[in-house]
């Protein structure tokens, strides 16, 4: 059984295969529009939990509100389902195969068979759609790669059930109801305020643009805080999680600023459209603080660019994006 | 590529074009954001190969306290599959505190052969091996 389903590579897992079970479903819609609406820029930076030895940073909203988020700004139902017996979870999602409905997953990315070896790592997190079964094997539509893959009954089943923090529990997702006519642009606006609010109103310390000046200020201490190579790595593994973590580049900023340009041309708002510019050159500077940044990360190197420097540019950053979200509230 | 590839023993990610990616760049000519299909730049490469150097110096720290008789051989292998307590101890089934102590060669010695298949499907690794450290 194979479902006509559109493959689509996307930027960040979630958002991306939001968007094309959407997309399944005739929406048409974005990934970058996907992402707005559902407010998933953010920024957080909480040192005391460590994520891969390293402080948690975290440029996007918390994992499943992207999903979560899209769907009830546009109106869409989907069902989702945990399964206490994988047996279970395999079964269930036979039945949709059955029924014609791609289906969503939640998997551990680890024993993947697909998964780039360079990027091999017990994450828990990670999203993809079946579109289809064969024998004994599973037709895969994972956004992270360019063409679809395949998976067996076996090696599916063990990454809908990895151990570890934030275990899936087989968790699969598809959509029940979706209404004939979808307001997109009062998904848009929803979207814009959320994320307006969630940057720069949240009264937390370690959460949007309060949070990238609360990061500005730490970072110059990282060094004689923790000695060179740890404050080498910790900037590395905000570089990766800037750069690497399926943002599409600059901390999602990028993907941001085309969805602001499909807003505003949307919401037949120019103002909203000037300011996607604005976002577009913030990412500019993100990316030129992860190409300073990257230069700390070489094989037995040294600090090449002070971390005062790198502190600068964020402390502008902080202002630059609090600015923006600012100017935006006025004009939606 | 920044960083030297010949004499890195961590040296661990692929040719460049081998991995391609959803970007979202800024593309001088048009003046907009536009989204390409590419491998990273060298620059965000370095980052990805400095997270693996970071798990090779730890591999080989754990391989160390090994030889020394400080470790118990499953900790090695932990640390080779860049594998943390977290997520081992619910692999095999056990509180995080007893794999622990089974970090310790005494008590690892005492272990029993059920318990140490668990430690080798939950490592990666044959039960034969499970002493080799490769």
């Amino acid at each position: 059984m194979i479902i006509d389903f559109q493959h689509e590579q996307g930027a960040h897992c979630e958002s991306a295969t939001t968007t094309n079970l959407l997309i399944h479903q005739g929406l048409k819609i974005t990934e970058p529009l996907v992402f707005g609406i559902s407010a998933g820029l953010f920024f957080s930076y909480i040192p005391l939990v460590k994520l891969q030895f390293a402080p948690l940073f975290s440029y996007r909203s918390m994992p499943g509100k992207i999903f979560s988020r899209a769907n009830k700004n546009l109106g869409v139902t989907m069902k989702v389902e945990k399964f206490k017996n994988p047996v279970d979870s395999m079964s269930a999602l036979d039945v949709q195969m059955v029924k014609g409905n791609p289906v969503g997953l939640q998997v551990g990315v680890y024993h993947l068979p697909y998964w780039p070896p360079e990027y091999k790592q017990h994450y828990n997190m990670h999203n993809m759609v079946i579109y289809g079964k064969e024998g004994n094997e599973y037709l895969v539509s994972d956004t992270v790669l360019p063409e679809v893959q395949r998976i067996t009954y076996d090696g599916l089943m063990k990454v809908r059930y990895p151990k570890g923090p934030f275990s899936p529990s087989g968790k699969m997702y598809y959509p029940v109801d979706v209404p004939k006519n979808i307001d997109m642009n009062a998904a848009i606006l929803k979207g814009l305020k959320k994320n307006i609010y969630e940057m720069t109103e949240i009264p937390m310390w370690f959460i949007g643009t309060k949070g990238i000046r609360y990061l500005s200020k730490k970072l110059a201490t990282w060094p004689e805080k923790h000695g060179e190579k740890t404050a080498n790595y910790y900037l590395g593994q905000l570089l990766r999680m800037q750069e690497l973590a399926g943002s599409g580049g600059a901390g999602h900023r990028f993907i941001y600023a085309v969805f602001m340009a499909q807003a505003g041309e949307k919401l037949n708002n120019p103002k909203l459209v000037d300011l996607s510019k604005e976002m577009a050159d913030i990412a500019k500077l993100w990316r030129h603080f992860s190409i300073l940044g990257a230069k700390n990360c070489k094989y037995r190197g040294g600090v090449e660019t002070s971390f005062v420097e790198l502190s600068k540019i964020l402390g502008v950053l902080a202002d630059r994006e609090h600015d923006l979200f600012k100017r935006m509230k006025k004009v939606i | 590529m920044t960083t030297n590839e010949t004499d890195n023993p961590y040296w661990q990610i692929p040719e460049k074009g081998s991995t391609l990616e959803v970007l979202y760049k800024y593309d001088e000519k048009s003046g907009e954001v536009v989204r390409i299909t590419d491998s990273h730049d060298d620059d965000i490469r370095a980052v990805t190969q400095q997270s693996w150097e970071f798990y090779g110096e730890r591999t080989e720290n754990a391989r160390k306290l090994v030889l020394e008789g400080k470790k118990s051989p499953i900790y090695y292998y932990m640390e080779k599959i860049g594998m943390e307590i977290n997520v081992l101890a619910p692999s095999v089934s056990l509180p995080k505190w007893k794999v622990k102590r089974h970090f310790k060669p005494k008590i690892y010695k005492k272990l029993k052969r059920p318990i140490l298949e668990k430690y080798a499907t939950a490592l990666d690794v044959k039960f034969e091996d499970l002493d080799k450290l490769d």
